[in-house]
């Protein structure tokens, strides 16, 4: 769906993207992590075909995005600093969007408004700045686009807010298999809404990971064992981490899940437990090095 | 859905229309008051029974209009491309389904509505108002249509100009001081560099290029000389070519435009070089010309100036550039003295003649025609192919171009001398030639050169018919449309003329005019003397219509012809007296009742003498420093009025005449130049 080939971008001399590979399937969402001027934002202009590519391809559907009227029309872009047109009603707006985006779908739009609950005549630039972005993310899903390019979305929205428009977003997903890709600089905030993340650092793609996979993948254990089993023969296991907390071990071990349980039980422990593991721990855990570097970045 | 070759885009226009249709609308109101209401407040009333708004249509003397041409469509263009320098419009609007060059189709259409349809609504209003109240004598159809086009021609020129500037810088400001600055700069530039180029190279004048053609290619400066010169149409299309290249140069640059350098003030990487250098040249050519022409024209200033203004200059671009004022890093620094190297290598060039400008003169077989005279007003000011000014007969293009190469050969004419200098200035004039040469180019130079010393060149020059044609129109007037002849004696008392209005009359003394003319010698012509009267000829039709082209609007009846009667032409004085008018037509022995005649030895006596108060000259307050000779005499006066000439020669000793009436009251004041000095002047102060 959406192919990144070995992009560059260059600001003054400055290389904000450089040379980065990426792709989103169909009807994933995708996250894209990283700090304050690691090229997210660039990126996503360049995926919504306002920046040109310096170096690379950036393509959709295997067209290149980059002044092609068609794709764009699918292709519906939502920034971080948001604009609109000075003066205008939610209502000017959506008549504005109306002419310009042909699967523009008016039904929707009216709908809609019931989740966000605006005034359609409520002008725009006197609503507040969680509230305009609503206002922005309604208009786009009446867009009905394919691809949803959404540039720290959730910031600025409240809790509430915030779930509701994940809510909206997983179910766009699961209705009309729109593709998503959604930047924030925190890592907890996309826990619960992306199947694939990426990390972005100083313009590359340091990390690409299928989360249900790398959660089915990692597990923390909590063990006690009668003896404490030799270093040799635990280090046949896929070991990220170990701890001891007095008598309790904890491990945060990869592999199958099954697999690894029935590692652990052939020391005949006292208790073995599987504990959840926070995708921020996974991360940790499993970037080693990189991670500790980035993790002040990601985590907050 | 909008088809990929659509030039515009309904929703977009709604938009743009809906965002901006007050800009329009002002403009429509400010034109209703600067033209229809304007013509309303002038009809005619009681206390002014005539209509007083002949002006309305005229570029330059309707204040409000004048304003409005010079703002207005820079402010459109302005407004209507804010989007593009913000960060957070440029991309909501970059991201939508719809082309970078339709984006750009559909501001500047609009743009261009806001500013057609308003002058066209007033110019219709206007003419139906001129129709109802019977204005026609005062603003013609004619008129109003030529107002209609100029302004929707320069409107779009400034528009386009400026819509051009903010598709290449990236801050709105600067779009709109980058386009007065583009727009003016042809002006500034060759300006700057003509007289550069003057202090350099010997033989280059930049008076042919500091004249209102060069000027007018700057559409500013053209706009606001309108009011002299209205628009031909060869010029009106090259300003319809000029925005149709800006049109869609601006659109290339669009598409090319790098979104993610919005914010800065030029967006494309190229053009940083052309805006830095440009700068800093400017300055450098501003700051010597000021630098030359304020501290005394000496060349060491020139440098001085180029030197420190180019620095500044550079300064100032890569600050503005850099968003900074410490700029001087290594780096700039090598660019600076880069660009020093190149100047230095530019400024020996000229200094040593590289190209031989100095020293070149065509070869006769070249030249197609020549124009030779003692200023370049009357090359400069005759429009179109010049034919009227110059020489082609090979007698003298031959010598001229002899002439030409006489004065190089005796290099005299030094470079980078203070020409100004005024003792030198008496006996020299500037000789300005220009070359057509056949293959169709131009070579113009000028020197300042000692006229005497080349009287053997000059003479068969000016003697020449064909000088005569060109330099005296009254060789060219048609007798059948003469209206009248007056004759205004110099000097005479009371300002009294004589007026011919008999035909015959007019027509004899008209011939004999010409006939005096072509028979006069280089010495008659070039007579110090000052003429026995000034001839004011009227015709019903100009010699030189072209003069008079596009603002001979107040309808005259008659054109002037002006020439003289020079104390050389005998013949046109027998004719005078045959006909009984001699007495009218110069100053008569009997109307002066005594002379005064002063020799002065010095400027610093001839100071004295000018500011003494005339009519007390025989009473002089400052003693009797200053020799004088008294005569009332007949033979003497009349011999002093043969023979004086104009006061202003600078060479001492010399003599000074003074002629008084009864009332002991100076009349005028004059002096005998060299070979003209009465024999009883010289008995009384030579012996």
């Amino acid at each position: 769906m959406i192919e990144v080939t070995n992009l560059t971008k260059e600001f003054e001399n400055l290389e904000a993207i450089k040379g980065l590979t990426l792709n989103v399937n169909k009807g994933s969402i995708y996250g894209l992590l990283g700090s304050n001027g690691a090229g997210k934002t660039t990126l996503l202009k360049t995926l919504a075909g306002i920046y040109q590519e310096d170096g690379g391809k950036v393509t959709i559907d295997g067209k290149r995005v980059f002044e092609n009227e068609e794709l764009k029309q699918r292709v519906v872009y939502i920034s971080d600093a948001l604009y609109f047109f000075s003066s205008y009603t939610i209502e000017d707006m959506a008549k504005f969007y109306r002419g310009i985006y042909i699967r523009w779908n008016e039904n929707r739009f009216r709908q809609l408004q019931k989740v966000f609950n605006l005034d359609f005549n409520k002008k725009i630039h006197k609503l507040s700045k969680g509230m305009q972005r609503q206002v922005a993310i309604w208009l786009s899903l009446s867009m009905m686009p394919d691809v949803l390019i959404l540039d720290e979305p959730l910031d600025g929205l409240d809790s509430v807010m915030r779930q509701k428009v994940k809510n909206l977003l997983i179910q766009e997903v699961a209705d009309r298999e729109v593709t998503i890709i959604i930047s924030s600089h925190n890592l907890r905030e996309l826990e619960d809404l992306c199947d694939h993340v990426g990390i972005l650092h100083e313009g590359t793609l340091v990390l690409e990971k299928d989360l249900d996979e790398l959660k089915q993948d990692i597990h923390k254990i909590q063990v006690v064992f009668k003896e404490q089993p030799s270093k040799d023969r635990l280090e046949k296991m896929n070991l990220l981490y170990q701890e001891s907390r007095g008598s309790v071990q904890l491990y945060i071990v990869k592999g199958n899940k099954a697999k690894v349980m029935e590692q652990f039980k052939e020391f005949q422990p006292i208790i073995v437990d599987v504990l959840p593991l926070t995708l921020e721990e996974i991360f940790i855990y499993e970037m080693g090095d990189i991670g500790y570097a980035i993790e002040n970045i990601v985590f907050e | 859905m909008p088809s990929k070759t659509s030039f515009l885009n309904k929703a977009i226009l709604k938009n743009i229309f809906r965002r901006f249709y007050w800009m329009g609308a002002l403009y429509f109101i400010a034109l209703l008051f600067a033209y229809p209401l304007n013509i309303l407040m002038n009809l005619p009333t009681e206390t002014k029974p005539n209509f007083t708004g002949g002006y309305i249509f005229r570029f330059g003397s309707n204040p409000i209009s004048d304003v409005i041409i010079f703002v207005i469509p820079v402010l459109f263009a302005a407004f209507l491309f804010y989007y593009l320098q913000g960060r957070q419009s440029s991309d909501m609007i970059h991201s939508l389904p719809i082309k970078r060059s339709n984006l750009y189709n559909n501001h500047v259409f609009m743009g261009t509505m806001f500013l057609v349809l308003p002058v066209i609504a007033v110019a219709l209003i206007s003419w139906i108002l001129t129709g109802i109240f019977n204005l026609g004598e005062f603003i013609s159809t004619t008129t109003i249509l030529r107002w209609t086009g100029t302004t929707l021609l320069m409107n779009m020129t400034l528009f386009l100009s400026t819509v051009f500037a903010g598709v290449v810088t990236g801050i709105s400001i600067a779009q709109v001081i980058l386009t007065y600055i583009v727009l003016f700069l042809p002006a500034g530039f060759i300006y700057l560099i003509s007289t550069s180029l003057e202090v350099f190279l010997s033989g280059f004048s930049s008076e042919f290029f500091q004249n209102d053609y060069y000027a007018s290619i700057s559409p500013l400066v053209r706009i606001a000389s309108l009011n002299s010169r209205p628009l031909p149409w060869s010029e009106a299309f090259a300003y319809g070519v000029f925005c149709t290249i800006l049109f869609f140069l601006g659109r290339y640059l669009y598409n090319k435009r790098k979104l993610e350098k919005n914010q800065q003030v030029i967006v494309f990487t190229p053009l940083y070089q052309l805006f830095k250098y440009g700068v800093t040249f400017s300055f450098m050519l501003l700051g010597g010309v000021y630098f030359y022409s304020s501290r005394g024209t000496s060349i060491s200033w020139l440098i001085l100036g180029y030197g420190l203004a180019s620095l500044i200059g550079f300064w100032i671009a890569e600050g503005i550039l850099q968003k900074s004022v410490r700029i001087f890093t290594k780096k700039a620094f090598k660019c600076y003295l880069g660009y020093l190297v190149v100047m230095t290598l530019i400024i020996i060039g000229l200094f040593f003649d590289i190209g031989g400008y100095e020293t070149r003169v065509p070869k006769v077989d070249d030249i197609q025609g020549v124009y030779f005279d003692y200023g370049s007003y009357r090359y400069t000011s005759s429009k179109g192919n010049h034919k009227d000014s110059l020489y082609v007969t090979p007698e003298n293009i031959e010598a001229v171009q002899q002439l030409h190469q006489e004065i190089l050969a005796d290099g005299d004419h030094d470079k980078y001398q203070n020409v100004y200098n005024h003792t030198d200035l008496e006996n020299k004039r500037k000789v300005y030639f220009v070359y057509h040469l056949k293959n169709g180019l131009r070579m113009s130079r000028s020197y300042m050169i000692d006229y005497k010393k080349y009287h053997d060149y000059l003479k068969p020059i000016h003697e020449s018919l064909e000088d005569k044609n060109i330099k005296y129109d009254v060789l060219k007037i048609d007798n059948t449309k003469t209206k009248k002849l007056v004759i205004n004696p110099n000097n005479a008392p009371f300002g009294r003329s004589l007026e011919i209005i008999n035909p015959d009359e007019i027509h004899e003394a008209v011939e004999i005019l010409k006939q005096e003319y072509v028979d006069a010698s280089y010495e008659t012509l070039t007579d110090p003397r000052v003429p026995w009267a000034n001839i004011n000829i009227m015709l019903d039709e100009p010699i030189h219509p072209d003069d008079f082209y596009g603002y001979d609007e107040y309808k005259r009846d008659y054109y002037d012809i002006y020439t003289s009667w020079s104390k050389n032409f005998t013949q046109f004085e027998a004719w005078l007296e045959t006909k009984g008018y001699l007495e009218q037509a110069r100053v008569m022995p009997e109307e002066i009742s005594y002379i005064v005649v002063e020799k002065i030895e010095s400027r610093e006596e001839m100071d004295v003498v000018e500011r003494r108060d005339p009519r007390t000259t025989n009473a002089p307050k400052y003693g009797n420093v200053i020799e004088r000779f008294e005569s009332n005499k007949l033979e003497d006066i009349e011999i002093s009025l043969e023979n004086y000439g104009y006061t202003y020669s600078n060479t001492y000793p010399k003599y000074i005449v003074g002629f008084y009436n009864s009332k002991k009251k100076q009349i005028f004041m004059g002096s005998f130049a060299e070979g003209y000095i009465p024999q009883f002047v010289l008995d009384h102060f030579e012996k």
